[in-house]
């Protein structure tokens, strides 16, 4: 065990430590400890897509398993598992790409206008399930209209809460190309949504 | 002024926005949007952006997905002849199942049989309790010293008073 490591909360090393030697309960740890971070970039970055994501994670954790044996420990255990998960999305949004699911701009105006037209409860319990599924699509919609470098800025800093440090060492690219990367994202996608700010307390 | 010219202030306020600029770009870039009612628009719109995003991942519902994952990684495994260790018991067991349970069947069918053969063909021995002192005891040392047919109350109290190894009679 680690200097400063908790008894019921082993570190990630250890955990992969002991799956290496066989032992599937401790990835079952791992994959409980990371499995919501994972899907929300999963789901952000397949954009509309998101209903494959579900499946598409489980996939990336089982081949994570197979592939512990190659893990170093050069990075943290949910970079090295966030980059197998981002080459996977590559892979399905090339492959989705042949197969265009419809008009994204027609996604778009219809979740925008769904938003404008719905009751504007707090997010929280006792939201309309309309609503909800209406910021998802429009969320889901920006998303896909973006380059896929700055989608995953996007996804990393909105859906993960990353500093911008961080998703420096994930991508592997300096703190100002994440900076510049996300205002031009942003930028991108306040241009589009601009219809709508003048309603904001609509979103 | 100088803030102005000298930045992409569409970077500066999205950093800003997250938390990201040094204390002295911070306090320049407050002072500007001070200044410039448009660019304070424009922060507002990138904060309602922001709120978006934030409110569609707090949405995101949990769940769990080991039990798909144990799933791929047993099949995976099978396919490779390679089980994490107490994995390959809850896989192989199953398997064998189907056959194992109808060969278990068989087997202590055979063995009760014969059991019964065995019991019901040798002679039955039954003991007395080790309390008793009764000849038949004797009769139990007799079968030791192979002399059990020849017992009789004579032989029996001749043997009691025999005198033992080394003993003499008085």
């Amino acid at each position: 065990m680690g200097a400063g490591e908790d008894v019921h909360e082993p570190s990630d090393s250890r955990l992969v430590e002991r799956s290496l030697s066989g032992e599937l309960g401790a990835f079952e740890v791992l994959v409980r400890r990371y499995q919501g971070r994972l899907l929300g970039a999963v789901r952000g970055m397949l954009g509309l897509h998101a209903e494959g994501a579900e499946d598409l994670t489980q996939e990336v954790l089982a081949k994570a398993y197979f592939s512990l044996p190659g893990f170093r420990g050069e990075s943290s255990f949910y970079t090295w598992l966030y980059r197998i998960a981002m080459n996977r999305c590559k892979d399905e949004l090339r492959r989705m790409a042949r197969h265009p699911t419809g008009s994204l701009e027609e996604v778009f105006e219809r979740s925008a206008e769904a938003l404008r037209e719905l009751p504007a409860d707090e997010p929280a319990e006792g939201e309309p399930e309309e609503r909800v599924e209406a910021r998802r699509e429009l969320v889901g919609a920006a998303l896909e209209s973006l380059p896929h470098g700055q989608r995953e800025v996007l996804v990393l800093k909105e859906m993960e809460g990353m500093s911008y440090e961080e998703i420096a060492g994930i991508l592997r690219c300096s703190v100002g190309t994440v900076k510049s990367r996300l205002a031009r994202a942003r930028s991108r996608l306040r241009e589009r949504f601009a219809p709508y700010f003048e309603r904001k307390e609509g979103f | 002024m100088r803030f102005f010219r000298r930045k992409n202030w569409e970077e500066e306020l999205s950093a800003y926005l997250d938390g990201e600029l040094s204390e002295a770009d911070r306090g320049e870039l407050e002072a500007l949007l001070r200044e410039r009612p448009e660019l304070r628009v424009r922060l507002e719109e990138l904060r309602g952006l922001k709120s978006l995003f934030s409110t569609a991942a707090r949405e995101q519902s949990p769940l769990d997905l080991w039990p798909g994952v144990r799933a791929k990684i047993l099949a995976k495994s099978k396919g490779r002849g390679v089980l994490p260790v107490r994995e390959s018991l809850l896989v192989l067991l199953p398997q064998l199942g189907g056959r194992l349970v109808p060969a278990l069947c068989a087997l202590v069918l055979v063995v009760s049989v014969a059991l019964l053969a065995f019991h019901s063909a040798a002679p039955r021995q039954e003991l007395p309790p080790l309390a008793s002192a009764s000849p038949l005891s004797l009769s139990e040392e007799e079968i030791f010293l192979g002399g059990a047919e020849e017992t009789s109350p004579e032989s029996i109290l001749q043997f009691i008073m025999a005198p033992g190894p080394g003993e003499e009679l008085p």
